[in-house]
C-alpha cells in the first residue's frame, strides 16, 4: 500500500469496527547525516523510519497507538490495539477530531541532498575553524540532511500531505589552552541549502570568538540587581516557559498563570511576539497542525499584550476557550530601535547573557540559573568574561521590565530573534 | 520476537562491523485530574548497521526486518564508510578484541496487565488523592514505561540479546494559596516490567501523603539567601551530581574533545571521602537499576571506578576513544534507538557510601540548607553545574527549619567535591530519567547524603 492508501485502509477499518472518530498520520523520513569529532568527519549516516499514529475515538474514550511498521498485519494488529485502547479508557468529550476542510498537499523546502557538497561544506568548516580558531575544540557536531513526508487524514474526510526537505547544522565546542578552559557553547541552524559557508551562518564567528575569550572569565564576586541583555542565542530558553503557559497543561491544570490574560498587557509594548509557521522567510514550515487544521501565522503579544493562547482542539473544548489559529512554531521576537552597541552603551551594570543553565521557573515563573558564556558590563562597556555567576528572575515578569529591543536579529531558519535587554535582575558571584 | 539468529548475516561483513536489531516498546498513560490525556501504547523497531573502514565510519537503518533489508543496510553502511574513504582516510583501525557472549532478559513471570488493569490502578491512586486531598487545585499522574530488547552481532566475534525494562509513575500535586501556585512532584518505580514493579496503588499511598505534606511545607517556604552556603545534599540529589557534575566528564569522547577531566588523571579531585563508580549492572550483590552486560559494540561491560578515595582513576570508553587513549574499553558504548550508534554513555553511576549519619550531619551545620529533591540538571564540560531544587529546608543551628521555595543550586563538581567533610552510610538508587546527549538514554544514578558547600540561587 502506498502511504495515503495505508492512511485509507486504517480509517476504512476503525469505521468498520464501530469507531465514531479516527484520526492517523503518517510520516515517511529520510535522513543523511554526516557527523564530525575532533576536528575532522567522523561518520556517514543514512537512515530511513515510518512513524504511524493512530487514534481512534469510541464513546468520547481515546486509545493511541504508534509504530513504525505499515505491513498489513502489523496494521490489523494496531488498529486492534488501539480499539482495546479506547475501550479501556475513561469517556472525555473534549476528544475530538478537526472538522472537515479542503484537501491540500504542501511541499516546501530542498527535495534532495547532495552528499558531496555537504562534505565540502563541513570540511572547509572545520579547516577554516582549526585555523582560526586554534584552541576551540568540538564536543559534538554535524551537518544533516531531513526530509519528511507527512500525511494527515481524519474520519471526517481531512486529508493534508507535507512533503518538507531541509539541511540541519549543529555545533557544539569548547575553548581550552594550557589548564584554562571555557564553559561549552553551541548553536544551530536550518537551511534551505548549502550556498553559504557554515562559518558566515548565525552568530557562529561571534561565539567562537567569545569561546576563546573566555578561558580567561573571572568568578564574579559582586551581587546587584542590574540589567541583563539577552543574545539571540540564549532568549529561546527564556522564553520556553512562557510558552508552557500559554499551552493545554496549564490551562488545563488551571496552573497558568496568563489563563485570565487574554487581551491585557502582559509584556513591554516594545514587545511583539509571532509564530509564523506558513512563512517561506523560515528553512523548515509546518502547514499542519497536530490536531488536523491548516496551520496559519498569527501574532501571540503585540506591543505587549496577549492576542492567543496556545491551545490546540483538546486544550480548547477542556477549557471552553478559543483554539488556537497557530501550533506555535517558527517563533519570532519583533526587532526594536536600537543597536546593539548602544544598548550596551546604555547599561550602567548589567551582564550579556549569551547562553542560560537553569532549573525550570516554578508555576510562579521564579527561576534562578547559571549565566554562561557571558560578560560583566559596567559604564557602557564590556568589560570581561565571567563565570560562577547566577541570575535570579521571573520569566513572565521580566517580560514588563523589557528596556530595549535590538535592531540587529538573528535568523535560525526557525526562529528569528533580536537581543532584548532586561532591567531588575538579581546577579550575585560566589 | 527479536531472538532472530543473525549470525548467517556475518558473510556480509567485509570491514569491521555492527548489526544490531531492536525494538523499543513503551506505554504512556497521563490522568489530570481524573481525566485521561494520553492512553497510548507505541512500538519502534528496525535494523542498523555501523561499519568502520580506515576510520571512516559507515552507519545505516531501516524499520523493516527482512533478511533483503538486513543485507541491504549492511551494504549501505559499508558504502557510506566507503562514501568517506573517497574523501579522506585516517588509516587502519585497531579496536580491542574482547569477544563476549551474553544473554539477559528482564521479562516479568507474572501476568501481563492488560492497558485498561493500569488505568484503573491510576484511578484508584488518583481517587485517592482526590478524597484525601480536596484542597489540591489539580492532581497529575503518569505512568511511564519502557521495555528496550536488542539483538546484535560483530565482526569480532560478540553476540547478545536483551531485554531491560523499566516503569515509573509520577505524581504532580499542585496547590493554590493566596493566587500562587505551588508545585510537588514524587517518582516511583524502577527497574522491571509494570507487573513487577507496582502490585498494589495501595503501596503508593505512603509516597503520595509524603509528597502532599512536603507541598504544605513548601506553601509556607521562604525564599533562600543568595550565596555560598554549607549545605547537606540528600542521598537523592548525590546520584545526579554523580552523573550530571562528575560523569559526564570523565565521558572519553568528551575527554578527548577537552573536558576538564582530561588534566586531573591520577590526580585529587575530591575529598579523600568520596569515591564514584559507573557500575555495569551489580552493586553488592543487587542488580543495579539499568543492568549493562554486554555494551552495543559486543564489549563485556566491566564497573568501572572513577575516583577512590578523591583521586581520579579513569575515564569511561567506547571501542574508539580506548585506543585513542590506549586505555581498556568499558563497556559504556550504548544506544538508544535501533536508529542510533553507540555513543559513550554512563549506565548506573554512584558516589559511594561513607560512614557518617545524616542525622549527626545535619546537626554539624549551624547556617546552611538541607537540599532533599531536585528536578532538572545541567553540567558542562568544565564541570560546572546547576540543579533544579524542588525541596529543600533551611537548618539552623544544627536543626531542620523552615522549608525553602523552589531554587538552583550551581558549582565546580570538582571543587565541591573536595569541600565534602561527611558522607551518610545509606544509599538512594534512581533511574526515573534520560540522560540527553545527541540521544535520550536510560541511566541509574545513585549515593548517600553529602556534606558539602555549594552555590544557591534566591533573594
Amino acid at each position: 500500500m502506498k502511504y495515503r492508501e495505508i492512511l485509507d485502509y486504517c480509517i476504512k477499518s476503525f469505521k468498520e469496527k464501530g469507531i465514531d472518530k479516527s484520526k492517523c498520520t503518517l510520516d515517511q523520513t529520510e535522513k543523511r547525516e554526516l557527523y564530525f569529532n575532533n576536528g575532522s568527519v567522523s561518520m556517514f549516516r543514512t537512515t530511513f523510519n515510518t512513524r504511524l499514529s493512530l487514534n481512534a475515538i469510541k464513546n468520547d474514550k481515546l486509545g493511541s497507538i504508534i509504530l513504525n511498521k505499515t505491513d498489513k498485519a502489523s496494521l490489523d494488529k494496531a488498529i486492534k490495539d488501539a480499539i482495546e485502547l479506547a475501550n479501556a479508557s475513561q469517556p472525555d468529550p473534549a476528544n475530538d477530531i478537526s472538522e472537515f476542510q479542503p484537501s491540500e498537499d504542501f511541499t516546501a523546502g530542498v527535495m534532495a541532498p547532495d552528499n558531496d557538497k555537504m562534505y565540502f561544506r563541513l570540511n572547509e568548516f572545520l579547516n577554516h575553524v582549526k585555523t582560526a580558531y586554534p584552541i576551540t575544540h568540538f564536543e559534538e557536531g554535524g551537518l544533516s540532511y531531513i526530509r519528511t513526508n507527512h500525511f494527515f487524514k481524519n474520519s471526517n474526510g481531512v486529508d493534508y500531505s507535507q512533503d518538507q526537505g531541509e539541511y540541519q547544522f549543529m555545533t557544539m565546542f569548547t575553548s581550552k589552552k594550557d589548564k584554562k578552559m571555557s564553559s561549552f557553547n553551541y548553536t544551530y541552524k536550518l537551511m534551505k541549502g548549502l550556498d553559504e559557508k557554515l562559518i558566515d551562518i548565525v552568530n557562529l564567528k561571534a561565539l567562537l570568538k567569545q569561546s576563546a575569550e573566555e578561558i580567561d572569565a573571572k568568578p564574579f564576586d559582586k551581587k546587584f540587581t542590574g540589567e541583563i541583555i539577552i543574545t539571540p542565542d540564549c532568549l529561546g530558553s527564556i522564553l520556553s516557559p512562557l510558552m508552557s503557559h500559554l499551552g493545554d497543561y496549564y490551562h488545563i491544570t488551571g496552573a497558568s498563570l496568563l489563563k485570565d490574560k487574554l487581551n491585557e498587557k502582559i509584556a513591554s509594548d516594545k514587545f511583539t511576539l509571532r509564530s509564523d509557521p506558513v512563512c517561506d522567510c523560515y528553512a523548515t514550515n509546518s502547514f499542519i497542525t497536530e490536531d488536523g487544521y491548516k496551520n496559519q501565522n498569527a501574532v501571540i503579544i503585540e506591543k505587549g499584550v496577549l492576542k492567543t493562547f496556545l491551545l490546540t482542539l483538546h486544550g480548547s473544548k477542556k477549557t471552553g476557550k478559543a483554539r488556537a489559529l497557530t501550533d506555535g512554531s517558527n517563533m519570532s521576537v519583533d526587532t526594536g530601535d536600537t543597536a546593539l552597541a548602544d544598548m550596551i552603551k546604555n547599561t550602567k551594570q548589567g551582564i550579556l547573557l549569551s547562553r542560560f543553565s537553569g532549573g525550570h521557573p516554578n508555576n510562579n515563573g521564579d527561576f534562578s540559573g547559571i549565566a554562561k558564556n557571558s560578560y560583566y558590563i559596567e559604564n557602557g562597556e564590556i568589560k570581561y568574561p565571567v563565570k560562577e555567576i547566577m541570575i535570579t528572575g521571573n520569566a513572565l515578569g521580566m517580560l514588563n521590565d523589557i528596556v530595549e529591543i535590538s535592531k540587529e536579529s538573528i535568523d535560525y531558519g526557525f526562529c528569528n530573534y533580536p537581543w532584548v535587554k532586561i532591567k531588575n535582575i538579581t546577579i550575585s558571584g560566589k | 520476537m527479536l531472538k532472530i539468529d543473525l549470525s548467517k548475516y556475518k558473510k556480509e561483513f567485509t570491514e569491521y562491523t555492527e548489526l544490531r536489531v531492536q525494538e523499543n516498546r513503551s506505554t504512556n498513560i497521563v490522568l489530570v485530574n481524573g481525566d485521561i490525556m494520553d492512553n497510548s501504547s507505541s512500538a519502534s523497531s528496525g535494523i542498523s548497521a555501523r561499519v568502520n573502514k580506515n576510520g571512516n565510519w559507515g552507519f545505516a537503518s531501516n524499520p523493516v526486518i527482512s533478511d533483503e533489508e538486513i543485507e541491504k543496510v549492511i551494504l549501505s553502511a559499508t558504502e557510506n564508510a566507503n562514501f568517506l574513504g573517497t574523501k579522506q582516510s585516517k588509516g587502519k583501525v585497531a579496536f580491542q578484541k574482547r569477544p563476549h557472549s551474553s544473554q539477559n532478559e528482564f521479562y516479568t513471570k507474572q501476568d501481563l496487565k492488560d492497558q485498561n488493569a493500569k488505568i484503573e490502578f491510576l484511578k484508584k491512586l488518583d481517587d485517592y488523592i482526590k478524597s484525601k486531598y480536596p484542597d489540591l487545585s489539580s492532581r497529575t499522574l503518569v505512568l511511564s514505561a519502557l521495555d528496550m530488547e536488542k539483538n546484535m552481532i560483530t565482526s569480532d566475534g560478540s553476540n547478545s540479546y536483551s531485554m531491560i525494562p523499566k516503569a515509573h509513575i509520577y505524581a504532580i500535586l499542585n496547590k493554590n494559596v493566596n493566587g500562587e501556585n505551588f508545585e510537588m512532584f514524587k517518582v516511583t518505580g524502577g527497574s522491571g516490567q509494570f507487573e513487577d514493579v507496582f502490585k498494589k496503588p495501595e503501596d503508593l499511598f505512603k509516597e503520595i501523603d509524603e509528597a502532599y505534606n512536603n507541598l504544605i511545607e513548601k506553601t509556607e517556604g521562604v525564599y533562600a539567601i543568595a550565596g555560598m552556603k554549607e549545605v547537606v545534599l540528600d542521598a537523592k540529589i548525590a546520584g545526579i551530581l554523580a552523573h550530571e557534575a562528575i560523569g559526564h566528564t570523565t565521558e572519553a569522547d568528551f575527554v578527548l574533545s577537552g573536558s576538564v577531566a582530561a588534566d586531573y588523571l591520577n590526580l585529587e579531585v575530591a575529598s579523600p571521602l568520596i569515591s564514584l563508580v559507573d557500575f555495569a549492572h551489580t552493586f553488592r550483590g543487587e542488580k543495579c537499576p539499568v543492568p549493562v552486560y554486554i555494551d552495543d559494540e559486543g564489549v563485556k561491560a566491566e564497573d568501572k571506578v572513577i575516583i577512590e578515595n578523591g583521586v581520579l582513576k579513569g575515564y569511561m570508553h567506547n571501542k574508539q576513544t580506548a585506543m585513542q587513549l590506549n586505555m581498556d574499553v568499558t563497556g559504556n558504548a550504548r544506544a538508544y534507538a535501533f536508529s542510533d550508534e553507540p555513543l559513550v554513555r554512563m549506565r548506573n553511576t554512584v558516589i559511594l557510601p561513607g560512614k557518617s549519619k545524616l542525622a549527626d550531619m545535619i546537626a554539624s551545620i549551624e547556617d546552611g540548607y538541607y537540599l532533599v529533591q531536585s528536578s532538572n540538571g545541567q553540567a558542562d564540560s568544565t564541570s560546572e553545574f546547576m540543579f533544579g531544587i524542588t525541596l529543600g529546608y533551611e537548618i539552623k543551628n544544627g536543626k531542620i527549619g523552615k522549608a525553602i521555595r523552589d531554587t538552583t543550586i550551581s558549582g565546580i563538581a570538582f571543587d565541591v567535591l573536595k569541600s565534602v567533610t561527611m558522607v551518610s552510610d545509606d544509599m538512594d538508587w534512581n533511574c526515573s530519567g534520560m540522560c540527553g546527549k545527541k540521544q535520550p538514554i536510560p541511566v541509574g544514578m545513585g549515593g548517600p547524603a553529602i556534606k558539602c558547600k555549594v552555590n544557591i540561587g534566591g533573594k
